[in-house]
């Protein structure tokens, strides 16, 4: 398996795209933007996008999908029921997905986004903007933070430390920096008051 | 300054991330090995081989050895992509002018490394100590440094865009004429740090 990282200088986001070594149906995590060198590497790879999963519903994580629409006929998976007026195959939290021959877990940690995703494929997990180098997303109220953060902690620190973390935006990392060096999620792991967060429509 | 880089599209394969088979032990077998270094019967002969392998200025990709020692050797002008050097440690180690692209040193020792002249990016240098190490002249952009415990470095006329020093403890540590759009310097404990003439207006502190 290959994995292609994207940086774009439009939105600062982050674009992967994940295929096997030879050719073949590709998956393509996160089209904020969609150019030539996108298009290049999956035509240069003989990939077909044949899947897009999506972390949530936010322009700079979706605004390629018309551009990637118009040249491939992917099928889209997100927890939104809706993106733009494209079709969408609903995600459930721990759903397993074998998508282009690549077994993806699909994990909703709310907070950022009611709609956030966070994918697991092997050791490396996409964290969307859930969780990014040094820093947990971005929320809009106190219980939305609370409600990442324990996402954050109960669903993604208790994995193997060696995992490494492909965000949407900024630099790689591992769980172990993560729970070494982040401030913020040093702060809430010593929090016992995380566990009364729950939402209703959540599994937390 | 150096120019930004423009759009970045880099490969990475995965790690193959194949544990040691000795028993009890969590570390990933080396490249081509069943064991980590530490189990293994030949550690010279796998060491050599490496190392050999670093300096022959060529392409490497996916190479994995944790834990290693490497001590006076020149690496200038090597190609590293996707590869895992965790916890090793390099003294006197020379990698300037080389590629680096998505490699993991992680938790390493750097005593008196070079890194002139070197475009490295997406990799992982976080929780590393660097003692008296250059990265002068150098693209470090996407590049975690998070946690670093930095003494006498100079990172001076560098491109560090994007990159993360979160966290980080940097004592006399030059950043003159770098380019730090979009770095993070948060949480660093900061002693003799000179960002002179650099755009540290465009950093998060």
């Amino acid at each position: 398996m290959k994995i292609f990282s994207h940086f774009s200088l439009d939105d600062f986001s982050n674009t992967y795209l994940i295929g096997p070594e030879n050719g073949g149906d590709a998956i393509l995590i996160d089209p904020g933007h969609i150019d030539i060198s996108i298009i290049e590497r999956v035509e240069q790879n003989r990939y077909n996008v044949a899947h897009v999963l999506i972390t949530h519903r936010h322009d700079r994580h979706i605004a390629g999908l018309g551009t990637l629409m118009k040249i491939y006929n992917p099928k889209i998976y997100a927890g939104s029921p809706s993106l733009y007026d494209f079709p969408v195959t609903g995600l459930k939290d721990s759903l397993f997905l074998d998508v282009s021959g690549i077994s993806v877990e699909a994990m909703q940690i709310p907070g950022h986004s009611i709609d956030s995703f966070v994918f697991k494929i092997g050791n490396a997990l996409f964290t969307g903007d859930v969780l990014h180098a040094g820093r947990v997303g971005s929320t809009k109220g106190v219980l939305e933070k609370a409600l990442l953060l324990k996402g954050i902690k109960k669903r993604i620190l208790t994995l193997d430390e060696r995992f490494v973390i492909f965000p949407g935006h900024g630099t790689l990392s591992t769980i172990k920096v993560e729970k070494l060096f982040n401030q913020e999620l040093i702060e809430a792991m010593g929090s016992d008051d995380l566990d009364q967060i729950s939402h209703p429509s959540i599994r937390t | 300054m150096p120019l930004l880089a423009a759009v970045n599209l880099i490969h990475l394969a995965m790690f193959r991330c194949i544990p040691c088979n000795h028993p009890g032990c969590k570390k990933y077998a080396v490249e081509d090995e069943f064991t980590c270094l530490e189990h293994s019967d030949h550690p010279d002969r796998i060491l050599h081989t490496i190392t050999r392998a670093l300096g022959d200025k060529h392409n490497h990709r996916d190479m994995l050895i944790t834990d290693a020692v490497f001590d006076h050797l020149d690496f200038s002008k090597t190609k590293l992509s996707m590869c895992n050097f965790a916890r090793c440690v390099f003294r006197d180690v020379d990698f300037s002018h080389s590629k680096i692209n998505s490699c993991f040193f992680d938790f390493c020792l750097f005593d008196r490394c070079m890194f002139d002249d070197n475009d490295s990016r997406h990799s992982v240098v976080a929780g590393s100590k660097l003692i008296q190490c250059s990265f002068t002249d150098s693209m470090l952009i996407h590049t975690n440094f998070m946690g670093i415990d930095a003494r006498e470095c100079d990172f001076s006329t560098s491109d560090l865009y994007y990159s993360n020093f979160s966290s980080s403890h940097l004592v006399d540590v030059q950043f003159v004429d770098c380019n730090l759009k979009n770095a993070d310097f948060r949480y660093t404990e900061r002693d003799k740090v000179s960002f002179k003439y650099s755009n540290f207006e465009e950093a998060i502190f």
